[in-house]
């Protein structure tokens, strides 16, 4: 792993745990949330609310774990499509009040407007993790600062 | 495919964690009412009244009923409904109209505090069920500190 994709599966992590954890920690708020949203059905809030924490947490986790790395980095990109797409049509429907990103309040990171932005800037990075080749002893380092050296 | 079944491995550790986790805590949802029953059938089976947004601006143009804001004291301070008290600042008369309300449909506040002020002898105690956030959303005025 080169030094620019430590980083960048850093940053993924970072708000995958950031946010799973402290969804996990108030259920009920982010339960309410989903519901507030108005874009799934009421009898999936449940489900949703209980297991979509935990896919952030193992999907931050996996992505410095052998072998699950690149289905890490799969997982996250369609996880963040899903949740724009869904805060996307909640803001033009006007039903987009707090996310529940983070846990509880109303503050700025748990804004719909700014979670949207937040997510495109996370699926550039994920994009870009996807599409760099993997690295191997035997490839050729593109340039010295990438290798780390 | 390899892609495939091992992010399935990782959505059903995902799964598994997630429910385990869920069946043990104390903060654990149901799975079927996660919300639970929503306040509006808890409050009439409490023998309280529910009332909408346009009953309530109602009572605010006619000044005909005391609003007390059942959640917290910060959240009062950034806005509040005109003229509403605090539960600590409820009157004493036990015949004045309350209208109890807290942020939205699905906090239990504004009924949790209507149960005991019925308890106490308040006899005439109805609930804003959409709450602050309905009030808010429908451009009504706020007072604020």
């Amino acid at each position: 792993m080169t030094r620019t994709e430590r980083a960048l599966r850093i940053v993924l992590a970072i708000a995958f745990l950031a946010a799973g954890v402290l969804k996990i920690a108030d259920p009920a708020t982010f339960a309410v949330s989903i519901a507030r949203l108005r874009m799934i059905p009421m009898e999936a809030v449940g489900a949703v609310a209980i297991l979509l924490p935990w896919i952030e947490v193992v999907a931050a986790v996996a992505l410095f774990v052998p072998k699950y790395r690149g289905p890490a980095v799969k997982l996250v990109l369609a996880l963040l499509g899903v949740f724009t797409l869904i805060l996307g049509i909640a803001l033009l429907r006007g039903t987009a009040g707090s996310c529940g990103c983070f846990g509880k309040g109303d503050g700025v990171l748990n804004r719909a407007d700014v979670a949207v932005v937040r997510n495109a800037v996370l699926i550039a990075l994920a994009g870009f993790l996807i599409r760099r080749k993997p690295t191997s002893p035997a490839a050729p380092a593109s340039t010295a600062s990438d290798t780390g050296r | 495919m390899e892609t495939a079944r091992r992010i399935l491995t990782l959505l059903a550790v995902a799964v598994l964690l997630g429910a385990s986790a869920n069946a043990v805590s104390p903060r654990g949802l149901s799975w079927s009412r996660p919300l639970g029953r929503g306040i509006a059938d808890q409050v009439v089976k409490a023998g309280l009244v529910p009332v909408d947004l346009k009953t309530v601006q109602d009572l605010v143009r006619n000044k005909s009923a005391r609003l007390i804001d059942a959640r917290t004291p910060e959240e009062f301070t950034v806005g509040r409904l005109p003229g509403a008290i605090l539960p600590s600042a409820l009157p004493l008369e036990k015949d004045q109209p309350l209208v109890l309300y807290c942020g939205n449909e699905f906090c239990e506040q504004s009924l949790r505090l209507g149960e005991q002020l019925k308890m106490l002898g308040y006899r005439d105690i109805a609930v804003f069920v959409d709450g602050y956030e309905a009030w808010w959303n429908a451009g009504g005025p706020v007072d604020q500190d």
